[in-house]
This record gives C-alpha cells, sequence and structure tokens, in this order.
C-alpha cells in the first residue's frame, strides 16, 4: 500500500471514530493562524483570477464558471477560491479515487504531475465540468495538491453544446477521461491535446483551458511551498487540518444556534418529455425526488432521499458526487456563508441517497443535464428555510433554487469558424422570494451565485445568431407575499446559414419545467411559470428590415398575443412547451427562449399593493395579475391603487376559497377511490409506482395517509 | 460592523419591522451580513405573542399564519385569525380545505406558463376561519400530503431551561 493510501485510511478511520484534530496552532497564535489562512485563500483566489484572464472561453473568462482549491495530501479542501461552490466536495473526491485506486503504484504520483479527471461518477457533475489536479511536493514529500475545475462548453456529444437532451447513455454525452495523468514535469502531453483535437467539435476551449488551469496550479503550487519556507513544515501541516476542523466545529455550532430542531420534508418533481424527440428510446416520465431532514439539538443534521425514483435513460440523472456537491453549495450560500471555504462543512452533515436518480447505480446512466441533483437540493433549501424561519431568523427564509435550461448553438461564427457552445447567461435566472423582500429578476445562478452576466456583444461574437432582445420576462416569478425572482427572455434572430455537414449544427435547447412545475413556492407562495419555446421559420423579418419596420424585442406582457404577432412578423410560428432538439434555421428566422421563474413566498393577496404597483410601473407584473391573483385595484390610466377596491376584492377572494375549497378528509375520501379504482393520469401511476418498487417505506406511509388496504402494493 | 449598528439591527423594533414588512430593503441587507444575535427566538416569539390576537401561549411560529401554542394540556397549531387545528406532531393540512387546481385554468398562469395538468396539479391549503392561504403543493395527483415541519419542542426548550421557565413556567412533558 502506498504512502498516501494508509494517511487516507487513517484519516477517515480518525473521522468515523470522531477523533478530530486539537487546535494547537490555533491557540499558540490565534493572529498568525489566520494570517496563513488568509494567505492560502488569496493564492487560490489569485489562481482562479489568472486563469480566467488565461482561457478563450466566455463560459469562464466572462462568467467567471472556475473555480481552484488547496487540498490536503488524503484529498480534503483546505481553502477554496469563489466560483463554483457545488464542487467543494467534489474535486477532493478526484484525489480520494486516485488514491483508493493505487495510482501510486500503477501510475505513479510525481513532482510536476497534472492529472484531469471529468468524470461525473468519480467527481464533478458531468463531462464538461474539467478538473486538473496537481500534487504538491516539499524536500521531496507530498504536501497537498492544488486543483482548477472549470466549465468547457464542447465535449463532443452527440450534440454541440456540451449537453444533450438526446442522451440516453452516458456513451452520448462526449469524451470522458477519468483521472489521466495529462502532464508530467509540468508540462501538458502533446499526444492528450491531439486526443481531445480529434475527438470534439472545436477543441480550442478545452485545450486553452487546461493550459488555463495548469498555470493556476502552478501558481498555488510556488505559492505553497514559499509559506512552507517561511512557516516551517511541522507548523504548516498542523494548521491546515485545523482549517477544516475548525470549519467542521463552527458549522455545527451554526446549525445549533440558527436552526430549529425537528424533521422537515419536502418533495419536488421533475418532467422529463422525450416521447417526440428523436430518441433511441421514447418516454416521457416524471421522477420524484422527495427529502426528510432531521435537525438534532445537538447540531447534527441528516438528509434522507428515500422514495427517490430510479435513474433512467434521460441525461437528467445526478451522480451521487453532483448530489452532494448540490447540497453543499446551498448549505454555503444559506447556512454557512461566513465560515471558512473549506471540507469542514461538509463534515457537519449525513447523507443518505439509495440508488436512483440521484444517485445512478451504474455509469451506463447519463448525466450532462444533472437538474435532479438541484431539485434535490431544492427540497433542502425548503427545509433549511423552515427551520430557520421557526428560530426568528426570516431574512434568511427563502423557496427554492432555480434549475438550469441551457440553449446549444452549432455552426459558424460571423468569422465563419466553426463554433459548438452553450449560451450559459440561460443559467442565470430569478432568485427565489424569501420571507422578506421578492426574489431578484434575472440575477442568480443556483450553482455560481458569483457568476456575472456576459455581454450581449461577447456572445455575437462567436455565434450565428444576433439579438433582438434580452428582457427580464414577466409575470413568470412565482405570485405570492412576495414574489419569485422573474426569468430571462431572449430573442434571437439567426444570422447563417448553419453548415449541414460539419457536425455542428443548428440550435437546441432543454425546456426545463415545460410540463410540471418545478420551482415551487412556499408558506402559500405560487412555484415560478412553466417555460417554453417559439420558433419562427420563414419569416417576413428581412422584410420588415429592409422597410425599417419596428421589429420585436421581446413576448411582450400578453402571451397569449405576442409581440411578433402584434407586430406583423409572420412565417410558421411554433410555441412548444418541450424540449428543442438539435435543429437547423436559416437566416432570419427567429428564436424565442426564456430561463427558470422560480417560487413566490406566502399568500399572493397578503402582498403588499404599493410592490404591485411598483411591478406594474416597470412592466414586471401586468394588471391582469395585480388584479386576478394579488386582489389589487390599479387604475390602468393613473396607475394608481384603490385601497377600498383592493380590501373588497381580497375580503371576497378569502371568502371565495372557503367555499371552493373542501374540507380534508372529504378530499381524502375522493382521492382514495380513485388511486383505489387506478383512475389516476398514466404519468403520475407509473411515477408513484416506480417509487414504491425502491422504497418500501414510502408504500408504507403511502397506505397509511390513504389508508389503503394493507395488501396495496401498486397503483393499478 | 459598529457595535452601535449592530446593537439597533437587533433591537426589538427592528426586528419587528422585519415581520411586518416595513423595512428598507437596506437594513434588510444589513441584518442578513450581520452576525446572528443568540437571542433572536425570544425576542421574535415576544413580538409575535404582542401582535396575535388570542391569549394561548405560542410555543413556536411555525409559519405565515399558523403557530405552535400551549392549550391546556394540549400542543396544537393554530391560525393568527383563532382557528384552531389541533395536536402539532398531526399534519395541520388534514384539518385545512383543500382546492385541488387544474393549473391550466387560466386563473392563475396563462397559456403556457400553467404546467399540464395531465403531469402535475396545484393543492391550494386554505384556513377554514379566515381563508388564507397557508400552503401550495404542486405535486403529482396522488402523492400524500406532504408533512413540511415537525418541530422537536421538547428537545428545543431541553436545551434552553431558563426560556422554558419563562415560556412556559414549567417543563414540558414528554410527549
Amino acid at each position: 500500500m502506498g504512502k498516501l493510501k494508509d494517511r487516507l485510511i487513517e484519516r477517515e478511520k480518525n473521522i468515523a471514530a470522531g477523533k478530530y484534530p486539537e487546535l494547537a496552532v490555533q491557540k499558540e497564535g490565534l493572529i498568525d493562524w489566520e494570517i496563513l489562512c488568509s494567505r492560502l485563500s488569496s493564492l487560490v483566489q489569485n489562481a482562479r483570477e489568472m486563469a480566467r484572464r488565461i482561457s478563450a472561453s466566455p463560459v469562464v473568462r466572462e462568467m467567471g464558471e472556475c473555480v481552484f482549491a488547496l487540498f490536503t495530501p488524503e484529498g480534503e479542501a483546505i481553502a477554496f477560491s469563489t466560483g463554483l461552490f457545488l464542487h467543494v466536495p467534489n474535486k477532493g473526491a478526484t484525489i480520494k479515487w486516485m488514491v483508493r485506486n493505487d495510482y501510486e503504484e500503477k501510475v505513479g504520483i510525481n513532482e510536476g504531475d497534472i492529472f484531469f479527471n471529468n468524470d461525473p461518477y468519480i467527481a464533478g457533475t458531468h463531462a464538461p465540468d474539467q478538473i486538473s489536479i496537481a500534487p504538491i511536493f516539499y524536500q521531496g514529500e507530498i504536501v497537498g495538491w492544488a486543483g482548477g475545475l472549470n466549465h468547457v462548453p464542447e465535449v463532443g456529444a452527440i450534440e454541440p453544446g456540451g449537453t444533450t437532451i438526446l442522451a440516453q447513455t452516458r456513451y452520448d454525452e462526449g469524451l470522458f477521461m477519468p483521472c489521466i495523468k495529462i502532464g508530467e514535469n509540468h508540462k501538458l502531453k502533446f499526444d492528450l491535446e491531439q486526443l481531445v483535437e480529434r475527438s470534439i467539435r472545436p477543441s480550442v476551449w478545452w485545450l486553452l483551458d487546461n493550459r488555463a488551469r495548469a498555470a493556476g496550479l502552478r501558481i498555488i503550487e510556488d505559492g505553497v511551498k514559499e509559506l512552507i519556507d517561511e512557516y516551517g513544515i511541522d507548523k504548516y501541516m498542523k494548521a491546515i487540518y485545523e482549517y477544516i476542523e475548525d470549519t467542521r466545529r463552527a458549522a455545527i455550532r451554526r446549525v445549533q444556534s440558527v436552526l430549529f430542531p425537528g424533521k422537515y420534508h419536502a418533495v419536488n418533481y421533475l418532467d422529463i418529455p422525450l416521447k417526440d424527440l428523436p430518441v433511441r428510446h421514447p418516454l416521457n416520465c416524471i421522477v420524484r425526488i422527495p427529502v426528510e431532514t432531521t435537525i438534532l439539538p445537538e447540531g447534527e443534521l441528516t438528509f434522507d432521499f428515500e422514495g427517490s425514483s430510479p435513474a433512467g435513460a434521460f441525461p437528467f440523472n445526478a451522480t451521487l458526487p453532483a448530489t452532494n456537491g448540490n447540497i453543499i453549495n446551498q448549505l454555503i450560500q444559506m447556512l454557512f456563508y461566513d465560515t471558512k471555504y473549506n471540507h469542514g462543512t461538509s463534515q457537519c452533515y449525513k447523507l443518505l441517497v439509495p440508488p436512483s436518480v440521484i444517485n445512478p447505480p451504474s455509469l451506463v446512466y447519463p448525466t450532462g443535464m444533472w437538474i435532479t441533483g438541484v431539485l434535490a437540493s431544492g427540497c433542502v433549501v425548503e427545509c433549511v428555510s423552515r427551520a430557520y424561519y421557526q428560530m426568528g431568523y426570516r431574512e434568511e427564509v427563502c423557496a427554492g433554487p432555480p434549475t438550469l435550461p441551457f440553449m446549444h448553438v452549432g455552426g459558424r461564427d460571423p468569422h465563419g469558424r466553426p463554433v459548438s457552445i452553450s449560451l450559459f447567461q440561460s443559467g442565470y435566472c430569478g432568485m427565489p422570494a424569501s420571507a422578506v423582500f421578492d426574489g431578484l429578476d434575472v440575477a442568480y445562478a443556483a450553482y455560481n451565485p458569483q457568476v456575472d452576466f456576459a455581454d450581449a456583444e461577447m456572445w455575437e461574437k462567436i455565434m450565428p445568431l444576433l439579438y433582438l432582445g434580452r428582457r427580464v420576462h414577466c409575470d413568470s416569478g412565482g405570485f405570492g407575499k412576495y414574489r419569485g425572482g422573474n426569468a430571462l427572455e431572449e430573442l434571437f434572430m439567426v444570422d447563417e446559414v448553419v453548415d449541414k455537414f460539419d457536425g455542428s449544427i443548428g440550435i437546441s435547447s432543454c425546456t426545463v419545467s415545460a410540463k410540471a412545475f418545478v420551482h415551487h413556492g412556499i408558506m402559500g407562495g405560487y412555484p415560478g411559470a412553466c417555460s417554453y419555446r417559439t420558433y419562427i421559420r420563414n419569416s417576413n423579418l428581412k422584410e420588415l428590415i429592409d422597410q425599417r419596420m419596428p421589429l420585436p424585442h421581446g413576448e411582450g406582457d400578453d402571451s397569449t398575443n405576442p409581440d411578433w404577432v402584434k407586430l406583423g412578423v409572420s412565417g410558421e410560428i411554433h410555441t412548444v412547451a418541450a424540449h428543442i432538439p438539435e435543429t437547423q434555421f436559416k437566416k432570419y428566422e427567429l428564436f424565442h427562449m426564456m430561463n427558470s421563474a422560480v417560487g413566490g413566498y406566502g399568500d399572493p393577496i397578503d402582498r403588499d399593493p404599493r410592490l404591485v404597483k411598483r411591478d406594474t410601473e416597470l412592466e414586471l407584473s401586468t394588471l391582469r395579475s395585480a388584479e386576478k391573483v394579488n386582489c389589487v385595484a390599479i387604475d390602468p390610466e393613473t396607475l394608481e391603487i384603490d385601497y377600498d377596491k383592493t380590501r373588497e376584492l381580497r375580503e371576497k377572494r378569502r371568502e371565495d376559497r372557503k367555499k371552493s375549497g373542501i374540507l380534508a378528509r372529504e378530499y381524502l375520501d375522493k382521492q382514495r377511490e380513485k388511486i383505489i379504482r387506478g383512475e389516476l393520469p398514466p404519468l403520475a401511476k407509473q411515477c408513484l409506482n416506480d417509487c414504491f418498487k425502491g422504497s418500501d417505506r414510502f408504500l408504507q406511509s403511502f397506505v397509511e395517509f390513504w389508508q389503503l388496504p394493507k395488501d396495496f402494493r401498486k397503483i393499478s | 460592523m459598529p457595535e452601535e449598528l449592530e446593537k439597533r439591527l437587533q433591537s426589538k423594533d427592528i426586528l419587528r419591522g422585519l415581520l411586518e414588512g416595513t423595512l428598507d430593503g437596506e437594513t434588510i441587507r444589513q441584518i442578513q451580513r450581520g452576525v446572528k444575535d443568540e437571542d433572536r427566538f425570544e425576542k421574535v416569539l415576544e413580538i409575535e405573542q404582542e401582535r396575535v390576537p388570542w391569549a394561548e401561549r405560542i410555543l413556536v411560529p411555525l409559519q405565515e399564519h399558523l403557530y405552535v401554542v400551549k392549550k391546556g394540556d394540549e400542543i396544537i397549531v393554530k391560525c393568527f385569525c383563532g382557528y384552531e387545528y389541533g395536536d402539532y406532531r398531526h399534519n395541520w393540512k388534514l384539518d385545512a380545505l383543500v382546492y385541488e387546481r387544474d393549473p391550466s385554468d387560466g386563473e392563475i398562469y396563462v397559456g403556457q406558463r400553467g404546467c399540464d395538468p395531465e403531469w402535475m396539479i396545484l393543492r391550494e391549503f386554505y384556513c377554514p376561519g379566515c381563508g388564507a392561504q397557508l400552503d401550495v403543493e404542486a405535486v403529482v395527483p396522488g402523492e400524500p400530503f406532504i408533512f413540511n415541519q415537525l418541530p422537536d419542542i421538547e428537545g428545543f426548550y431541553a436545551k434552553r431551561p431558563s426560556l422554558q421557565k419563562k415560556v412556559l413556567g414549567g417543563s414540558i412533558e414528554k410527549r
């Protein structure tokens, strides 16, 4: 057994036995200890900022989809830069996998080596999330690892753009390189670069990002050696474990002090409409992700996902590293936002995830669009929010995070060069409503809260589309006392005919929440609106441009009579609540895209009428929803509030609810009969039956709740 | 953050504004960024007790409109309006009014913004007393009611004996 493997086994044994390091170096001198920690954080942050400037990809350069970290020899993160928090546990998992699989003997781990991984079953989330790891040696002994990760927008999948909705196995998702040594003596290997060059579409993103990460790793490696020279190897090697332990203790104290103990439940779903797509195995299904969160008074946290749907032939599965990464990502944002960013936060909770859609039992399941992992974290957010509410910290209560719709483009850029890229700004969705204010519109990417929106002009330089408009999509956020943040809508005109035969063609789009609400509200708030796509083929846009007529910039405030219709755009107009497979478009055709709107908080008729008025003035909301949903009377001419009429509307709504609602017991009786007779929609039956197969506990609770016969096993 | 500002942000007056929705955005952001006051629960409990129109002692505010209160020997869920839902260990939704909404009915969501009712429905839970909308479940037909939260009241108060004495005047019997 190699030395590293001994250390890893020893470390894990100690943690399992509750043997954590004492904070001896901290006690000797707190200020010095903190200064060293701060210098390590600066080192990894510096590596990140420098790597961003080397990358060619707007995803990394403009938007910051990049994160660097320093690890212990056993693969535990000591310091993380800002960026993709969901990889805090992930990158270390790469190291642990290599160590457990005897890389020391079988492959060799030497100074100057660079390892690469994009296999999400080892670490990461999908093929585009690419990790580079380098061991750090000091006087011949390994003292840690440097790691860098960023999202690369093209990986050679069956459709361009890095992820594909058509993937039904892992083998549709592009080039995987699991823990491969891509560099020696600080130099990237030429042959492996040829492998990438010849296996994917434009390889510039991947290859230059490799160099960007390699440069960042070198900064960290050299910086650590200098710090060890300054502080001494003994002090350094003790302090790095103390940072993790100090954070673990801080995380537990945080849970004890701000979350009310108890049991909390949430359930999320994802719609998967693939039947009408050109897939090998047409299917429609809906998958279920429930969580039971237990918070003990001592600060122990457990998340139990029993009852989740099984994995399937769709790209929305999330590996266990991806699920864990999403959860820690949300916990860092909600709970541990002011602790040190290191492995310590991962040590304060237990995760119970059965083989399922959020922990597929075999490598064959595709995971390119790991949305189920986000939904698992959304369940956790809802539970933590309720625990915060009960403790009185209302400013931290919120609805669940948005998931990521994608739009991918392949073709030629304005300079005739082949391009294949995912339009990442579609990840910038509404922010969930909180208990104290509205969610920000178009302001939040759940997986990377620090990220910045890239300029439209930057995207136009590298793809065959031109923006006609980029706006807030009004009334899309979930209604509530505080509304969910509205989604982004974008209207594109296709600029050039895409080349049919070079393997990079067309536009494709993942349309999350097309058939089912995915972004739930909380405590009486509604879910964010469903999403859909519109494209207009064989349009008359060229004529309108030649005639200098006004052009549409978005859908407008009436989706039943969109602006492109009002302004005389004609052609074959398709509005679909569905994913769009890779589709060729011609010049002057249009594509309308919207991303995710998120859930609201509280009863919509508790909303302050002044907020409703403000939203209508800013065209974030319509007069229709003001009256029908929030029950606020606003004069359409002056936009002034009629408070008396508002009081009447709200009183009437309360009375109407008491009339239209039926007693829960009656509802249960009616539903029970339907369940026994099998009178549920086919997709609901399939979903629930699949979950029964995986969980006796869920089946039993289902039978008890609906008071079904004891021998009930499935819905017929 | 200056000590004076921190004290002000943690005062009952400011917290009352937070609960009642009268604070400006910048003050809320300062509260979010500041150190969490360890006695927040106690202060919010006092504020809520002053707000509710009934006399039962609040043990924990459960969610919007709903409270867990001590009523005689029982611990129940009670709405701000006074409607009582029964033992807090049972899902209050079983004593609420339920409306199953077809999401494509055009009332809340227009056009394609509502989901397909063959895939999912909305279950709206209303208070039978005041008609407040307490929860909206977006679920597949057939999903059991979600029991959102069961606070561990005994465990919480056992770690805070002086607060327990203040709120209850004694202990909560193991239930």
